[in-house]
């Protein structure tokens, strides 16, 4: 049926090209609220996006249904074609793609009953560790069948997806506490208690409660609030703010931008990483390049639309949310780690903060790397030692600034929130506002 | 449709279920640059179907009406999962009702032609550009219309159509490094003319953008701020609106010792409402995503706390009454308590009154977002000015609030008489547990907070 289409659009309605992008979603979430079951839930999606070129233009039309559709969604794309954006590339027929590790079978046959033992495991496990606390967890699988078709080609991949967060919330005397921790993957993690552990031992540290002065401090940033930080970043490199000139990195390839020691890849084939796979939605092969190699800017993530503006390659970049046009994304990202332990990170500290969870992260003018976020878990950090956790706290900054000459060690272990990988990093003197 | 649905709901064995349908249009139309990024429809069909079975939900949607009663099926299954708890949902009236879109052909989004849709927005593309400084837009046009079929197994259906439209714009001004930004949305349930005849709406984003390269940084600190209607909004929208959300509070008892009614809260003048049936709101509709019929909710009363917003599930829960605010961003989602139209009731100080009560301090206007996590909030004005001696000096970039919404609400001193209230369009609207963006509007009058903290450099 699917090729049908993309022969209908050529034959019956003239088009130079066409492309069809198939997603076949399910997924399984099994969700405890408050220490208690709160639902399963399963999602069964289809959604086919079709790309087509006439007269030099491209048209667009997506849908939830092909069956008994098909004319209505390559009408509607031819139509919205006689005024579409210039067609300056063509789609992608390549046959090669790589075969990163991205389907687990084992993942595929993981029985909702058994997402709700572990589920129900960690939240009885958290309970014992922290009697006052509300336990939320999440266990989602996914499997995810994609497949793009053009009038040349045709190819499709498999993947799986494994998700596991939990968030201890307890309440002091009018204060709220949250403590997040969560694993993701293709592949089920091999122990999924080890995030039991983590929100015990952040309890702990968060027994006192401390105030934060308004200064400019040490800072450590965690691989939990690191990505908030690789927003700045990734905002700036993405083909629609290249190709269109607005992002501050425009035309400065080749250039020495960050700290030597900083090395930032983009990864979309990282075995079992949760934005790896075979091609993008695009259909173009997936491939790991650097961002910024030594400090200095080596690629943009490009889709077929901003590499064509640029006179460049596409990256493999090139992401669609349900039903919507692919747009230049972010795959798996990886900053290179570097060589200080944490604990002489932490020893390094005279006075200064570890800023662990935020809230309000991507408010502020990211296009220019500027940040401004209220500190959600934080702890202070007096002569090495963590004396308590910071509240009424704000860190802003800019981290073209920040990671140009304020770095003061980077960690020698990267680990991973959702699909960015970073080690902790401290900073020389971060502007802290609080009310000490 | 409706016999389908009628017959899945009465021939299953189980406390509640209810089967939600929704086929929908979407047009999507954004300039970047110079540059028409994306333009098409895109035509959706779906549902959700809910399973209680002694106090345990299964939740399934579908795209495919093939998958139909597999979905039924394994709703029913997974409602079977876990420990049985025995609680009932809320009672609703039991509703037939049909609504339907009451905007002439001419003003209903649906049936204008896109190629009129797009010359709107590069018309709008063109101020943006043609403006000093100006190195780059964006301006993102998005309608919706859908029809929604609603059946539960206590007996109510209901098919309710709606047509929305809305832009989300925003200008870049830039010169050397110095890049800024200044973005707005508008949208509504009035029909086209919400997004024409804006020229100078449009101007006023653009000169915001280039104003911006100007002004310095925010400096950090705790400040007397001025708030303006859109920070209002925000403000009453993320500090205590999310806080009213009772899903949040029905399960954890320390959290209700917090938000028990009758609690003082801030000053006798504050008064704040989530209004289902405003007039002209973005979140206004007849009935909910559960088939209850919206209506006026009183946050807060004379600065008390006096109610909060249910789902039948969270309301089962907590012995209250349904409020009609369990929403669904699309069929994708099952619904979960949400806002409506959120804010602030207007009092009696001026403005020009107000800003003589700032000895040092900031006049915050628009905004860039919020966020809240129950305990503290943040978000970032569109542009603010310093405030000394009552008199509005220079202008700043980058400045946030934040606090504790307890500790604030309390700082809250005066309240203006002039009532605004903001739409959401666009790419803008309110997130919650993976739902996003939801339809709202937002708003209130001027107002004074003390001592609040301001992030800054």
């Amino acid at each position: 049926m699917e090729r049908k289409v993309i022969e209908r659009a050529l034959k019956e309605y003239s088009c130079a090209d066409a492309e069809l992008f198939v997603v076949k979603l399910e997924k399984y979430p099994v969700s405890f609220e408050a220490n208690k079951l709160k639902s399963v839930k399963s999602r069964l999606i289809k959604g086919y996006s079709l790309r087509i070129i006439k007269n030099g233009r491209i048209g667009f039309a997506s849908s939830t249904s092909l069956a008994g559709n098909e004319d209505k969604l390559i009408d509607s794309a031819v139509k919205s074609s006689s005024f579409g954006p210039k067609a300056d590339f063509s789609f992608w027929s390549g046959k090669r793609y790589p075969q990163p590790e991205v389907f687990f079978p084992a993942t595929v046959s993981f029985e909702v009953e058994e997402a709700e033992q572990m589920a129900r495991h960690i939240v009885l496990r958290l309970r014992e560790m922290i009697p006052e606390s509300y336990i939320d967890v999440n266990v989602t699988k996914s499997f995810v069948e994609a497949s793009h078709f053009t009038s040349q080609s045709e190819k499709t991949y498999y993947k799986s997806l494994f998700s596991l967060s939990a968030t201890a919330l307890l309440v002091r005397s009018g204060e709220l506490l949250y403590i997040n921790e969560g694993l993701d993957g293709c592949n089920i993690p091999e122990n999924p208690l080890s995030i039991t552990g983590d929100i015990a031992w952040k309890e702990k540290l968060s027994a006192k409660s401390v105030e934060s002065p308004s200064k400019k401090m040490q800072v450590i940033f965690t691989p939990k609030t690191m990505p908030y930080l690789m927003q700045g970043f990734t905002t700036g490199l993405t083909g629609r703010n290249i190709a269109s000139k607005s992002s501050p990195l425009y035309g400065r390839k080749g250039e020495s931008i960050l700290d030597d020691r900083v090395s930032i890849y983009d990864d979309g084939i990282m075995p079992s990483g949760p934005a790896s796979a075979p091609f993008d939605d695009e259909g173009v092969p997936r491939q790991r390049f650097a961002l910024f190699s030594k400090g200095v800017l080596k690629n943009y993530y490009l889709d077929l639309a901003s590499a064509a503006a640029l006179n460049e390659e596409p990256t493999g970049s090139a992401d669609r949310r349900f039903l919507m046009p692919p747009q230049a994304a972010p795959s798996n990202l990886y900053m290179e780690p570097g060589n200080c332990d944490y604990q002489e990170m932490l020893e390094g500290i005279d006075d200064g903060l570890v800023i662990d969870q935020v809230i309000g992260g991507g408010q502020s003018n990211l296009l220019n790397g500027e940040f401004s976020m209220n500190v959600e878990l934080g702890f202070r950090v007096k002569h090495g030692k963590i004396v308590g956790r910071v509240r009424n706290t704000m860190v802003a900054g800019n981290v073209y600034e920040l990671f140009k000459d304020n770095i003061e060690a980077i960690g020698n272990r990267c680990e991973a929130d959702g699909s960015i990988f970073t080690p902790h990093v401290l900073f020389k003197d971060v502007s802290i506002s609080g009310r000490e | 449709m409706k016999d389908k649905l009628k017959e899945a709901v009465e021939t299953l064995k189980v406390d509640y279920m209810d089967v939600r349908i929704e086929d929908r249009m979407e047009t999507r139309i954004q300039y970047v640059g110079n540059k028409l990024e994306q333009l098409g429809e895109i035509s959706s069909f779906g549902g959700t179907v809910r399973v209680k079975d002694k106090g345990r939900w299964g939740v399934v949607s579908f795209t495919d009406m093939e998958d139909f009663d597999k979905s039924v099926f394994l709703a029913a299954r997974e409602a079977k999962i876990g420990k049985p708890a025995e609680y009932d949902l809320a009672e609703s009236p039991v509703i037939e009702d049909y609504i339907k879109v009451s905007l002439q052909d001419s003003e209903n989004p649906m049936k204008i032609n896109i190629d009129e849709k797009e010359k709107l927005v590069r018309d709008y593309n063109e101020i943006i550009l043609s403006q000093d400084k100006i190195n780059n837009s964006s301006i993102f046009y998005k309608d919706v219309g859908v029809k929604k079929f609603f059946v539960n197994s206590e007996g109510t259906y209901i098919e309710q159509e709606r047509s929305e439209c809305g832009m989300s714009v925003q200008a870049i001004a830039k010169e050397g490094l110095n890049v800024q930004k200044y973005a707005d949305s508008l949208g509504g349930i009035d029909g086209f003319k919400v997004v024409t005849d804006i020229d100078d709406k449009i101007r006023k984003i653009a000169e915001n953008a280039a104003s911006l390269l100007n002004a310095k940084p925010a400096k950090g600190g705790r400040f007397d701020c001025l708030i303006d209607p859109r920070m209002s909004g925000t403000f009453i929208h993320e500090a205590f609106g999310h806080m009213s959300e009772s899903d949040h509070i029905c399960e954890n008892d320390k959290l209700k010792k917090e938000m028990y009614t009758g609690r003082e809260i801030g000053v006798d003048s504050l008064t704040a409402i989530d209004d289902g049936t405003l007039e002209h709101g973005m979140g206004t509709n007849k009935y909910d995503d559960e088939g209850v019929l919206c209506r006026k909710n009183y946050l807060i009363k004379d600065g008390k706390i006096v109610g909060r917003l249910h789902s039948k599930d969270t309301a089962g829960k907590m012995g209250e009454s349904v409020s009609g605010n369990a929403r669904a961003i699309d069929f994708k989602f099952e619904p979960i308590v949400r806002m409506t139209n959120t804010y602030i009731e207007p009092k009696d100080w001026s403005f020009d009154e107000m800003l003589r009560e700032i000895e040092e301090g900031y006049y915050v206007k628009g905004s860039q977002g919020g966020m809240t996590n129950l305990d503290v909030f943040t978000f970032s004005a569109g542009e603010a000015y310093k405030v000394e001696k009552g008199q509005i000096g220079e202008k700043v970039r980058d400045l946030t609030l934040t606090g504790n919404i307890f500790e604030t609400m309390n700082k809250i001193d005066a309240i203006g008489n002039d009532l605004e209230i903001f739409n959401s369009g666009g790419s803008g609207g309110c997130g919650k547990a993976g739902q996003s963006p939801l339809p709202i509007s937002r708003g209130g009058p001027h107002i004074i907070i003390r001592d609040v903290i301001v992030g800054g450099r």
